[in-house]
């Protein structure tokens, strides 16, 4: 039975192309890192440049020779970052960074803004600190610019004025050009929801095929012991093994690619999470500090490695994968019309991508990222990890849909929906 | 000719309010072949459909040696070729036969002989979407072949096959005269189904109806459905 499903699925040609269209969106996805990478670097390098001339300007007096201890140290620390910049050596830019942090306002060079501006919550730039240090006690360097690390709805909190957009996207949009790093990146965006479009693309209609084509083809396979039930546990088997084996051999082809291209990355890079902790006291007296220090209260942000975080999602896109098999067969199973299943199979991930997030909203808590860092706990306002209740949850709601597919519908004396789907009379 | 018991007892079936069988009965109790007749939309389909279980009757019973006739005895005991739009287009004709092979465990040997004498072999690899009628029609029989079924229904087997098709499915059926299976074949083409069998089942208003027609069954069915008579469910026994 199981060859039989997957010689079907093989004939109508859907493995390959499955795996090929996922495999050109995750090269383009990097690609596109790249690009807009080296667009910003070099954006960085010029904005750096005039806002160190423009410091220079404003310093008195007006001789270097003349300047202040404290002016000299604060612009060479600057020209050295802007140094670092330039040879894309994220080791020294980070150690730059750490050294900024000693300063009374910590600054970018190449943001030209000092980095407790643009309305971030101090909580966000005790992150960024504690990264830093981070990364030094790992001998780990930046990703390239460095900026500062963000909460995922900052965007929404925080009111960023229109002249100050672009200030605040240079401080905080992070690009994530290695291997690892692009997979931490999908799952911020939804990149597992756009999996879950493409693979139900092709595998959409599993169980819908067998009624289309105004035959019922189930009535064929019912003759040779392949009932209802059976036929679909079958089909639930191979559509969950084939997703994963198709999602996995992309991106096992990807990650080769990735390493050829930028490398993979260091699995011990610092990823934002929120647990459970001490309360942050901020050293600095910057305004927001003392008001928002514990902006997420009782949870506290913390950093795991990024190979913890991609385990964790690893197992939580498994529980996806297995909750998106059991739901197109029980749409299939109600709708029955291949095209009409397809669409639903294909567009309801895609919902998930623009719908905004809420606690009404399902995909929220279906939210990768959110789930995996915990700042769905605090969206919830929750103490403890949220990550085993969820994917509880998904296991039962999989097994419902599971078990509403298998349910036998209410025999109807007389057969009619054989009759009509077979033309027989 | 073997000794069986097939029995339909008291079967009735309705789609909605349209009545197909009401208390028909039929009673066959030796091998061989037989046809099955009737008007279109009359309920052919739907008898072998009841028989196989891929419907279920409001009331009464079918029988195979005394037992009522189950999921697991059906597969181990009955066989049905039915219309070829139930194959999948996409799947080439091998495929379709491994299927029925596995589940059935037939053997390789047992394969090629039915495939010789269907004459597939030629077309059992292209997609079914790209065979003729005829072929597909030679290619449900193959699959129905392979179980070594005591029962074999055959629905409308002769529909639309090219002269060397009907020539093959004919072969067939006068082969098996002498086996120990029970078939039975519905049709609409009585002239072919008068060389193979003179014993017919009749579909008459809600009811079965056994006879044999030594005249042909032209002439039985001109009698039975282009004049108008009074006809009460009927039983009939072979």
């Amino acid at each position: 039975m199981v060859r039989l499903e997957l010689t079907k699925l093989w004939r109508q040609n859907k493995l390959i192309p499955c795996i090929v269209l996922l495999l050109i969106l995750m090269v383009g996805s990097l690609e596109a890192s790249t690009f807009m990478q080296g667009q910003r670097l070099n954006t960085a390098e010029e904005t750096s440049e005039q806002w160190i001339k423009l410091l220079k300007k404003t310093i008195q007096p007006k001789d270097p020779k003349q300047w202040l201890p404290k002016d000299k140290s604060a612009m060479q620390l600057l020209e050295k970052q802007l140094v670092d910049l330039k040879r894309r050596d994220g080791m020294a830019l980070r150690k730059d960074a750490v050294e900024q942090f000693t300063q009374i306002s910590p600054m970018i060079s190449y943001s030209g803004n000092v980095i407790v501006d643009s309305n971030l919550h101090s909580g966000e730039v005790e992150a960024t600190r504690k990264e830093l240090l981070y990364l030094q006690r790992h001998n780990l360097a930046t990703m390239l610019p460095l900026t500062i690390r963000t909460n995922p709805q900052t965007a929404l909190t925080n009111t960023v004025s229109v002249d100050q957009r672009n200030v605040f996207q240079e401080l905080t949009q992070r690009f994530y050009v290695r291997g690892w790093e692009q997979i931490w990146l999908w799952s911020t965006v939804g990149g597992l929801l756009v999996a879950l479009a493409v693979i139900n693309m092709f595998l959409g209609d599993i169980l819908a095929n067998e009624y289309d084509s105004q035959s019922d083809h189930t009535a064929w396979l019912r003759l040779h012991n392949y009932g209802q039930a059976k036929m679909v546990l079958t089909k639930l088997g191979v559509h969950f093994v084939l997703s994963c084996l198709m999602l996995f051999t992309a991106l096992g082809i990807f990650l080769v690619y990735a390493w050829l291209r930028n490398g993979l990355g260091d699995l011990r890079y610092p990823v934002q999470a929120w647990a459970l902790g001490k309360k942050v006291i901020s050293p600095y007296s910057w305004p927001t500090a003392t008001e928002e220090a514990n902006y997420f209260a009782p949870l506290q942000i913390t950093f795991i490695p990024l190979a913890r975080y991609l385990g964790l999602f690893g197992f939580f896109g498994f529980a996806i994968l297995f909750l998106n098999s059991t739901l197109t067969l029980l749409i299939n199973r109600l709708v029955k019309i291949r095209l009409l299943a397809l669409l639903i199979m294909v567009v309801l991930p895609v919902i998930g991508l623009v719908l905004p997030a809420s606690i009404y909203n399902p995909f929220t808590y279906l939210n990768s990222d959110w789930v995996v860092s915990n700042y769905l706990g605090y969206f919830l306002r929750q103490r403890s990890s949220v990550y085993p209740w969820i994917i509880g949850g998904i296991g039962i709601i999989a097994v419902g849909c599971l078990l509403l597919t298998i349910m036998p519908l209410r025999r109807k004396l007389g057969g009619l929906k054989l009759a009509k789907s077979s033309g027989a009379v | 000719m073997v000794k069986m018991n097939f029995e339909i007892k008291d079967l009735s079936f309705a789609y909605r309010r349209h009545p197909v069988f009401i208390e028909a009965n039929l009673t066959l109790m030796t091998s061989g072949v037989y046809g099955l007749v009737g008007p279109n939309g009359s309920g052919k389909s739907t008898l072998f459909n009841l028989i196989t279980g891929l419907l279920h009757p409001t009331q009464g019973a079918i029988t195979l040696d005394g037992t009522v006739l189950t999921p697991n005895l059906v597969f181990a005991n009955v066989a049905y070729a039915q219309d070829s739009s139930v194959l999948y287009p996409y799947l080439t004709g091998r495929d379709h036969i491994r299927f029925v092979a596995l589940q059935h465990h037939v053997a390789a040997a047992r394969i090629a002989a039915v495939s010789e004498q269907l004459e597939i072999t030629q077309f059992v690899d292209q997609r079914v979407s790209s065979l003729s009628q005829g072929q597909k029609q030679r290619l449900m029989i193959v699959l129905a072949l392979l179980p070594e079924a005591r029962l074999l229904l055959m629905d409308e087997p002769l529909n639309g096959l090219d002269p060397d098709s009907v020539m093959i499915i004919r072969n067939l059926l006068e082969d098996f005269k002498s086996t120990a299976q029970m078939v039975i074949v519905s049709s609409h083409n009585l002239d072919e189904l008068d060389k193979v069998t003179d014993q017919i089942i009749f579909k008459v208003d809600q009811g079965l109806q056994f006879e044999t027609v030594a005249d042909g069954a032209e002439a039985r069915y001109a009698e039975l459905y282009h004049h108008a008579r009074p006809v009460k469910a009927g039983d009939g026994h072979a």
